[in-house]
Formats: C-alpha cells, structure tokens, sequence
C-alpha cells in the first residue's frame, strides 16, 4: 500500500511536473513565436521605410528634374518663370542633398535660401550637404548664411566666373565647415591688402560668434573661403 | 566616332540629349532605354553608356553598372541628387564617373569624350561622396590622399588642391587615379559575390527568408 500511495503520489508529482514543464514550454514557443513575429514586424517596417524612402527620392526626382530643366530651358517659359523655376530648383536641391532631417529653420534651408537667392543674381551654386547638426544655435545659422552669401556676392563681383561651390558638413561634436570655392581668377592673398570689403564684414560676423574664416586664393586658381564653428 | 547608349526614364532628358548629341559629329546616339533590362533587349555594343541612378524599376544601382561592364561599355553614372551611398556604390562596382544632372549639356559630351579616351577624371561631386564614406569596410585613404579629396571635393580646382596640401598637379593628378581604383579593386570581392547570388538566385536555390 505504502508502495502504492507513494507510486500514487509520484504519479500525481510527475503528472504535475509534466504539466508545468508542457506550459512552459508552451509559453516558451509563444514567446518564440511573439519574438518571430516582432521581428517580421519591425523587418517589414523597415522595408516599408526603405520603400517610402525611396519613393521620396523619386519625387524628388522628377520635381528637380523637371525644375533643373524649365530653368536652363530655352523655349517659351518667360523669363520671371524661368528664374522662379531656378530658385525652387536650388533650395529643394539644398533642403534634401544628403541631409533627411533637415529642419526649415536649420542651417541646409538657411544655405538653401543663399543659393535660390544668388541663382537669381545669375550665379550657379552647386551644393553639397552632409551631416549638418540640426540644433545649431540660430545666430549662428544666421552668421554663417551671411558670410557665405557675402562670399558669394564676391565671387560674382570679382572671379570673373558664373559658378561657385557651397560644401557644408558636421563635425560629429555639432561644429560644422562651411566652404565657397570658385574656379575663378583668383588674387594674390599675400599682396591684396586685408580690410577691402571680402575680408572685414566677413570675418567680423563669425568672429562674434566664435567662428573663423580663412580665406585661400592664388592668380588664376580660383578663391577658397572656409568657414568654421567653432573657431 | 563614339558610340552612346542612355538608359533613363527620364524621357525630356532622353530627349534633349538626343538633340545635343545630334549636333556633336564625333559621338553617336545608339540606343536608349528606361531600364537596363531593355537595353540589353536592343542587344547593344556602345561604348559609353549614360545610366540614371535611381531607375524607376528599383533596380540596384551597382548591379546595372555591374551588368554594363560584362556587356564591355564604359559607364557614366548621372543622378539629379548624388546619394552619397548608391554613387559610391557605382563606382565600386567599376562605373568611370559620375555627374550630376545639373551640369551643362556641354560638360556631359565633353564628360562622355573622356570617358571614351579612359581619361575622365572623377568630377567633385564624386569626390564629395568619397570623402563622406562612413563605412566600416571603405578603402583606405593616405592622409595626404584624403587631405587632396577633401579640397578638391570642396570645389578647388586640382591645381589650387594639389598647392594647398603641398605636391605637384601632375601628383595630386595621381592621388585621383589612385583612390578611384582603390575603389574598384574594393569593390572587386563584392562584384563576384553579386554574381554569385544572381546565379544562385536564377536558379532558384536562393534561401532568403521570406517575410
């Protein structure tokens, strides 16, 4: 008998263990199941973002496309329209080029403003962004549009060339470099006297606000003005 | 005579290529595509092809220039923005330039006459997307090769880049050379690999999970 109670009982006891270890495992493959099934959410939520993504520089695309081209274009388009098309065709360019994230009042739209407005003017910007921080403080968005405008205004008024270049990247400690570098005629640094115009209202600006600027030209190899925050 | 292919959905700019081409003696305007699949339908021989980065077929941007080369033409990559990782993407995978749409008609012929002669320098738009190369895998760099890149991709002419870091324009010519194949030998494992999935996946063992 004692034999029996005791087969009885381990019977009931395995019977127990068996039970818990089935709801267990059970539990084991829902959890299973649960982290496969997270995991193919977050995989198709990824995919649907690469997808969206991807439209988006489509649509980007077509719309600068058509833009760059009703710009240069040659037929019947008046000129005002012509001009219109130009400028939203480079501050859409400055808005999206590498940077994703960019902010209206960051300094890639500040940038963009710059070039839209030059474009006008008739001088050709050609742009690149990246890594820009997007909580640059605002006076320094604005010190920096500044003197790369002003640069820009000289590259109109003095290199004897329609295009000029606008490269702006990130430091990784939220600092950022902006350069204007034209292929135009260039002056000598060493005989030009500082305080004309170019250098003064140019670095005065950035120097206010902890920032440099350097400015590099050689007779015939264009001008090289780089902007730094911090200094 | 330089024979061109262009494969690119946008057709305005099919068109006014088309008509600037037409006007250049020394190039020809063979074919054009809006895919690199059909493209290859007009079982071409040209040699420079203009290949559009971002086809609308979601086709990989390496694998069309992947595809070109095995066809033994020269490829132009041009986008409207230069995506920083699908160009070098390109150029790893042996495209001879890239330029974006926004320059000249002029520049583009003039860019397709070196492509032809094999002495295309990479435009600064391409040098751009080089000196922003954040992967772990990326070639590297001398210093002095990055320090060129750097101010060239700023927009210095080569001359200006190659006085402010202290070599001659004929070396500083060379350091462009050199990193532009440092990226296509880079991207030489890859491109077998590539190939080796197509195989495999045109012939259905491909085991990528489906989700």
């Amino acid at each position: 008998m004692a034999n029996l109670t005791s087969l009885a009982a381990f019977t009931v006891a395995a019977g127990l263990v068996v039970s818990r270890l089935r709801a267990s495992a059970r539990a084991a493959d829902d959890s299973a199941a649960e982290a496969v099934r997270a995991r193919r959410a977050e995989a198709a939520a990824g995919a649907r973002l690469e997808e969206r993504s991807r439209q988006y520089r489509l649509l980007h695309d077509n719309v600068l496309t058509t833009l760059t081209w009703l710009g240069q274009g040659t037929d019947r388009l008046s000129q005002e329209m012509r001009e219109r098309c130009k400028m939203d065709e480079t501050f859409l360019r400055a808005l999206i080029s590498t940077a994703n994230d960019a902010s209206p009042d960051g300094l890639n739209a500040a940038l963009g403003r710059v070039a839209s407005d030059q474009s006008l003017l008739g001088l050709q910007v050609q742009q690149n962004h990246d890594d820009i921080a997007q909580d640059l403080p605002a006076e320094v968005v604005a010190a920096v549009s500044q003197a790369v405008k002003e640069a820009l205004n000289n590259v109109l008024k003095h290199a004897g060339t329609r295009e000029a270049r606008v490269v702006a990247t990130g430091d990784h400690q939220g600092g950022v470099v902006v350069t204007v570098a034209d292929q135009g005629r260039g002056f000598d640094v060493a005989t030009t006297c500082p305080g004309r115009g170019i250098t003064e209202s140019l670095r005065r600006r950035m120097v206010e606000v902890g920032g440099r600027v350097d400015i590099d030209s050689f007779p015939g190899e264009g001008t090289y003005v780089e902007i730094r925050w911090p200094a | 005579m330089i024979t061109v292919g262009i494969i690119d959905d946008d057709r305005l700019l099919v068109q006014m290529m088309r008509t600037c081409i037409a006007q250049v003696p020394d190039i020809q305007l063979a074919h054009s595509a809006e895919t690199v699949d059909e493209y290859l339908e007009l079982r071409p021989a040209d040699q420079v092809v203009l290949l559009d980065l971002n086809l609308r077929d979601s086709s990989a941007p390496a694998n069309n220039v992947a595809r070109l080369i095995e066809l033994g033409s020269k490829v132009l990559v041009l986008s409207i923005i230069p995506d920083t990782k699908y160009v070098i993407a390109t150029l790893e995978a042996g495209a001879a330039g890239y330029l974006t749409k926004k320059r000249s008609l002029d520049e583009i012929v003039t860019a397709i006459r070196d492509v032809a002669a094999g002495r295309l320098k990479p435009s600064h738009d391409l040098a751009f997307a080089v000196t922003r190369d954040k992967r772990s895998t990326r070639p590297r760099l001398s210093r002095q090769e990055h320090r060129l890149f750097v101010y060239y991709a700023r927009g210095m002419t080569l001359a200006a880049a190659a006085r402010r870091i202290g070599v001659k324009t004929r070396t500083a010519e060379d350091y462009l050379n050199r990193v532009k194949k440092k990226y296509e030998d880079a991207g030489r494992p890859a491109r077998t690999k590539l190939e080796l999935a197509e195989r495999l996946h045109e012939d259905g063992i491909d085991d990528t999970p489906e989700l």
